[in-house]
C-alpha cells in the first residue's frame, strides 16, 4: 500500500464516524447538549480561536510542558547514565525502579501536591517527573547497547573518563537517550493536561476543559481535545525528525 | 637472532570457568620474542592463541607465569603495544580521522603535531582521501587498514594482529597482507599475528609457532628464512606451507 492510500484509510473511519454523528444530530436522534455534533464543534474552533484567553491558556500550558519536560530531560540524562554504567548504584536503586516502572505516575499527584503545592510548582514537579522517568529508563537502555567490544577497546586505548563520555558513551547511547526524549515530549504533554485536572484550577488547556464542562459546553470541550490531541501528534513528529537527524548517517550503528 | 628482546613470556598459563568446570585455554608457555620480529601463531580452534594475544595485550592476566614487555610486566594495555582484531573496531559515529586520533588521546601532543600523525599513518595504509569518512562509508578491507593507522600511530614497539584479515574476501586479503608487510618493513614495529591462514603466516612471518589444542601449547616453531618479499608460488614457500598445513590437520584429525 502506497502512503495516499494508507492515509486514506485512515481518514476514513474518523470521517464514517463524524458523518454518523452528524447524521444522528440533525435527525434528532441524539440530544446534541449531550453529545454536541460535529457541526458544533467546528464552530467552537471558530469562537475558541476568536478567543484571546484560549491563547492564552494554549501558551500556558504548552509553557508549563515545556518547562517540566526540561527539566525532566535534564534530569533523567545523567541519572540514567550513572545507572546503565554502575553495577552497584544499579543494584541499589533496581527495586525503586522497578516499582517506579509499575506505579502510575498519576499515583503521584496526592503526595506532589502536599509536598509541592497544588499550585505552578506542584504541576511543573509533576510534568517533570512524568518526563524524566522515560529518560532514565531509555537512557539506561541505551549505556547497556553499547557493544562490549567497543567498551574494550576504551579499556585498549586506555581512554580518559571525559573522553569515554564524549566519543563513546554519549554517541554510543544516543539511541536510546533520543528514545527517551521522544517520549518525554508525549508524556510531558499528557502529564501537563493530568496536571491541570488534577492540581489547583488554574489557566491552561486543561483547565479551559474543565471550564466548558462546567458550563455543559461540550462542542469546546471536544475542540480542546482535538487541539490537544493535534498538538501531540506535532510534537511526535518533531522528537521523530530530531531523532533522524541527530543519529543520521550512523546506519544503526550497525557498522 | 642478534636483536635486543622485546617480549617474554614464562610459564604462562590460563584458565575458564566453563560449564560449571574449569578449561585450560593455554598451558605452560614460553616464548621470547626480539624487537622488530614478525612471529605468527598459527593452530587449530581451541588451542588459544587469541587468549595468549589477548593476555599480550594486557586485556587478561594469566593465572600462571608472568609476560614482560620491554623488560616491564604486562599490566593492562600500554601505549608500547597496539592491537589489531578481526572486526575493524572504528566507532561508527567517529570518521576515520577522529577515530585514529583516539589512539592518541594518551599522547600529549599539540592539535597541529596529531593532525600531521594521522595524515601521515592515513598516507601509510594509503586512506589520505578518507579521513572524514565515515567507517559505514569503508570497504571491510579500507577499515582495517584505517584500524592499522589507529594500532601503528603511538609507534608501539609490538603490535599486535588478531586475525585481521580473515574476514576479507581474498584478494582484499593478499592485497592488504603485501600492504602489511612493506609496513612492517618500513616501520620495524615487532609483530605477533595469530591466524589460521598458513600461507598468510609462511608469507608474512620471522618465524611461526605451531599451537596444538586442548590445552593450548607450542607444538614446533618454524623458522622461515626465505627473503623479502616474498613469493608465494616458489617451491620452497610452497613446501613450507605444505608442512605447516600438515602438522596442523594431524591436530585436527585429532581434536
Amino acid at each position: 500500500m502506497n502512503r495516499v492510500a494508507t492515509l486514506s484509510l485512515g481518514l476514513a473511519l474518523p470521517l464514517a464516524v463524524a458523518v454518523l454523528w452528524q447524521a444522528a444530530a440533525s435527525t434528532n436522534l441524539i440530544d446534541v447538549t449531550q453529545w454536541a455534533s460535529p457541526v458544533l464543534v467546528v464552530q467552537a474552533f471558530g469562537t475558541q480561536f476568536a478567543d484571546p484567553q484560549f491563547w492564552t491558556d494554549l501558551s500556558d500550558s504548552l509553557v508549563r510542558a515545556a518547562l517540566g519536560t526540561t527539566l525532566g530531560v535534564i534530569a533523567g540524562i545523567p541519572l540514567g547514565l550513572v545507572l546503565g554504567l554502575s553495577r552497584h548504584v544499579r543494584a541499589l536503586f533496581a527495586p525503586i525502579l522497578d516499582a517506579a516502572k509499575v506505579i502510575p505516575f498519576f499515583t503521584w499527584v496526592p503526595l506532589l501536591s502536599v509536598w509541592a503545592g497544588s499550585g505552578e510548582t506542584g504541576k511543573i514537579i509533576f510534568i517533570a517527573l512524568a518526563a524524566a522517568l522515560p529518560v532514565l529508563f531509555s537512557t539506561i537502555e541505551g549505556v547497556f547497547s553499547i557493544q562490549p567490544r567497543h567498551r574494550e577497546l576504551v579499556h585498549l586505548l586506555r581512554l580518559r573518563p571525559v573522553t569515554v563520555l564524549r566519543r563513546v558513551i554519549l554517541p554510543g547511547a544516543a539511541p536510546g537517550i533520543l528514545r527517551g526524549v521522544h517520549l518525554a515530549l508525549l508524556y510531558g504533554w499528557l502529564a501537563t493536561i493530568g496536571a491541570e485536572y488534577f492540581f489547583e484550577a488554574g489557566p491552561g488547556i486543561g483547565g479551559n476543559i474543565m471550564g466548558a464542562r462546567e458550563l455543559y459546553e461540550l462542542d469546546v470541550v471536544v475542540a480542546d481535545m482535538i487541539v490537544i490531541g493535534l498538538i501531540g501528534i506535532l510534537l511526535d513528529i518533531l522528537a521523530h525528525g530530531v531523532e533522524r537527524y541527530w543519529l543520521r548517517g550512523q546506519g544503526g550503528h550497525s557498522a | 637472532m642478534s636483536m635486543q628482546e622485546l617480549l617474554k613470556l614464562q610459564g604462562v598459563t590460563k584458565g575458564f570457568a566453563h560449564g560449571g568446570g574449569q578449561v585450560q585455554a593455554l598451558c605452560n608457555i614460553d616464548l621470547t620474542l626480539a624487537d622488530g620480529e614478525f612471529l605468527a601463531f598459527v593452530g587449530a580452534s581451541g588451542c588459544g592463541k587469541s587468549t595468549l594475544l589477548r593476555l599480550i595485550a594486557g586485556l587478561e592476566t594469566p593465572d600462571t607465569g608472568s609476560i614482560t614487555l620491554g623488560g616491564a610486566p604486562v599490566a593492562g594495555p600500554s601505549p608500547a603495544c597496539g592491537m589489531i582484531f578481526q572486526d575493524h573496531r572504528l566507532l561508527p559515529w567517529l570518521t576515520v580521522a577522529q577515530n585514529i586520533d583516539l589512539a592518541l588521546e594518551n599522547s600529549w601532543l599539540t592539535r597541529a603535531e596529531r593532525n600531521r600523525q594521522i595524515a601521515e599513518h592515513l598516507e601509510l595504509v594509503g586512506l589520505s582521501a578518507f579521513a572524514k569518512a565515515y567507517p559505514r562509508q569503508l570497504s571491510g578491507g579500507m577499515a582495517q587498514r584505517a584500524a592499522i593507522a589507529r594500532g601503528l600511530i603511538t609507534r608501539p614497539r609490538l603490535l599486535l594482529l588478531d586475525e585481521p584479515f580473515s574476514a576479507l574476501d581474498a584478494l582484499t586479503r593478499t592485497r592488504l597482507q603485501n600492504e602489511l608487510q612493506s609496513i612492517w618493513a618500513h616501520e620495524k614495529t615487532a609483530m605477533v599475528l595469530v591466524t589460521h591462514d598458513v600461507e598468510e603466516a609462511v608469507f608474512l612471518a620471522d618465524r611461526i609457532v605451531v599451537l596444538a589444542p586442548h590445552p593450548g601449547r607450542i607444538s614446533n616453531i618454524v623458522n622461515i628464512d626465505l627473503p623479502r618479499p616474498r613469493s608465494r608460488e616458489a617451491a620452497e614457500f610452497v613446501a613450507l606451507k605444505a608442512g605447516l598445513l600438515r602438522d596442523l590437520e594431524a591436530y585436527a584429525e585429532a581434536a
